[in-house]
């Protein structure tokens, strides 16, 4: 694959960190845009993607309430990724259950530097539980390293997507520290899927680290579905109202049978005035 | 209590997630004013009559429909139960104006209702029928809810609404494109339900638009929060271009695409290299 001259060609691992509560179309389809958009500019090859949830003590860092067990958004996540079709090919985006199973909260770029440790083959730190699927991004990310290999020109390394909310979250004093900055800005690069009603490029001129390697940021908006959160789908639940093709069906199915999110299949009944009445007159 | 049945027309051409929600969003909030129950949905395709270029036939428009529905193919979703594939209007060769489908679903529905349903009480054919009076699928599903349905009610008032996007109501005011004794009949016979994206302003439409104005309380407005633009011209553009429409729409229907080369795509599922399991 020509990198167009001498311009190495980055074989690159998309990860995507975030707490996943719940995954949703929104969160898939930022994977295939990028996907795309890096393949069409001919200097990236993607070799593979990971989702990468955080631990459950990501809610305690984050004051954060209603975060579902990692169990349960593992498994979200896992039924999210299966293949298209049964007679197709295997996944491309793979689950990472690493972050997941540690007991502490783990910065972005210390996921990231597994993963690059990995494809890397060197020895890698083991999570406290290192269930038997925990080493599936691990695999994924060594074979990705060794499809890469093959060309000894060029390099491999993970690269973090996002939305805009990480990108801005970049310019808060005391959310990142400048060296992981620096590391994931310069060594890892960034692949943000923005709003049309975004503006990233004004973001990264207002901050001079990100405006230092501004070229290693690469930009891509979603023009579709572009208002679908987490937030979104786990409101609508509350409300008993349809989260169908939202999300992907196999995860509404377990979102209903565990009753996650306070969602229940029920809908509210209306007290019939009648009922009302009736029990009103009883009571004279 | 006012049972409503769902009927939404259109191409289809591809069918995608954001037609699928508009059921979803629709049933919602007809079920929210405490005034209706919904029986069921119809997606309506139109006739390859319809002479829009890039019109795939109506074999293939049916089939995907089927696949995005759960009726058929190798789907592992929940099937959609309550949204069935209506084949009256693709079947036919000419064109069908909206009014007329409404016209021959209600009047299905109001003969079953008083069992002069033809079906009903002369069971087969023995003699030829046209084409066109085939018993299709979606007849049969809504003469068993129809009949269960009078099980519990004696007298069920079932009545069909139109489901339409924010731009078929603003094609109303085109002229040309209605009659206007269908526009009068569609609101005031049936009532529509209208999804909307949130900064477009079907309001404004509706209280300025004379013809329908006096029916106004027939339209029920529903916004669209999670705004879905996945038109079907977008995914049509980005399977040409051989880029991922992955989670657009259902994955049967992507697949059924591939297969067969349509919209003029020579993609198939990515298939990295070197990522073996």
């Amino acid at each position: 694959m020509t990198g167009g001259g001498d311009l190495p060609v980055h074989n690159v691992l998309l990860v995507a960190c975030g707490s996943f509560n719940p995954v949703t179309n929104m969160h898939l389809r930022m994977f295939e845009l990028a996907r795309d958009a890096l393949t069409r500019t001919g200097r990236f090859r993607v070799l593979g993607g990971l989702v990468s949830p955080v631990s459950d003590a990501y809610s305690q860092v984050a004051q954060l309430e209603g975060l579902a067990a990692v169990n349960h958004r593992l498994e979200m996540i896992r039924l999210a990724l299966q293949p298209p079709s049964r007679e197709g090919p295997a996944a491309w985006v793979r689950l990472a259950r690493w972050e997941a199973g540690l007991a502490d909260w783990t910065p972005t770029r210390r996921v990231l530097d597994h993963y690059q440790a990995v494809m890397d083959c060197r020895p890698v730190q083991q999570g406290a539980e290192v269930q038997a699927g925990a080493t599936a991004g691990a695999s994924a990310a060594t074979a990705a390293a060794a499809g890469a290999a093959t060309d000894p020109l060029t390099v491999a390394h993970p690269m973090l997507l996002c939305g805009s909310d990480m990108l801005k979250s970049f310019a808060v004093p005391g959310l990142w520290t400048n060296d992981d900055l620096v590391k994931i800005l310069r060594d890892y690069g960034l692949i943000v899927i923005t709003k049309p009603s975004c503006n990233p490029q004004q973001i990264i001129f207002e901050n001079d680290l990100l405006n230092t390697y501004e070229q290693n940021i690469a930009l891509v908006t979603e023009w579709t579905v572009n208002e679908l959160s987490s937030a979104f789908v786990r409101r609508a639940l509350r409300r008993r109202e349809s989260v169908r093709y939202l999300l992907p069906d196999p995860v509404i199915e377990y979102i209903y049978r565990n009753a996650l999110y306070q969602s229940t299949t029920e809908r509210p009944r209306l007290v019939r005035w009648f009922v009302l009445s009736f029990l009103l007159m009883s009571f004279r | 209590m006012r049972y409503i049945v769902l009927v939404a027309g259109g191409s289809f051409n591809p069918v995608t997630n954001m037609h699928l929600r508009m059921f979803e969003l629709a049933r919602d909030a007809l079920i929210k004013t405490g005034q209706f129950k919904v029986l069921g949905g119809i997606v309506s395709p139109v006739s390859d009559g319809y002479n829009k270029p890039s019109l795939l036939p109506s074999k293939h428009r049916i089939e995907m429909l089927k696949l995005a529905l759960g009726r058929g193919g190798c789907s592992d979703g929940i099937p959609s139960s309550w949204i069935r594939l209506g084949t009256w209007e693709a079947i036919r060769s000419q064109w069908t104006p909206t009014r007329k489908v409404l016209d021959h679903y209600q009047r299905r529905i109001d003969a079953m209702l008083a069992d002069t349903d033809e079906a009903q009480l002369n069971g087969p054919p023995d003699g030829k029928r046209s084409r066109i009076d085939e018993e299709s699928d979606e007849l049969a599903w809504l003469r068993s809810l129809v009949a269960k349905l009078r099980a519990k009610e004696s007298q069920p008032d079932v009545r069909i609404m139109l489901l339409c996007g924010g731009d078929v109501l603003q094609s109303f005011a085109v002229k040309g494109v209605w009659q206007e004794e269908d526009m009068v009949s569609i609101v005031r016979d049936y009532g529509m339900v209208v999804l909307s994206r949130p900064g477009s302003d079907p309001h404004r439409f509706v209280h300025t638009f004379d013809l329908i104005n006096p029916y106004e309380r027939n339209i029920r407005l529903v916004t669209e929060w999670a705004v879905n633009d996945i038109s079907s011209t977008l995914i049509r553009r980005t399977l040409q271009r051989n880029e991922s429409v992955r989670y657009m729409l259902p994955d049967p229907v992507i697949d059924y695409i591939y297969r067969n080369g349509l919209y003029g795509s020579t993609a198939s599922w990515p298939r990295l290299e070197n990522f073996a399991d």
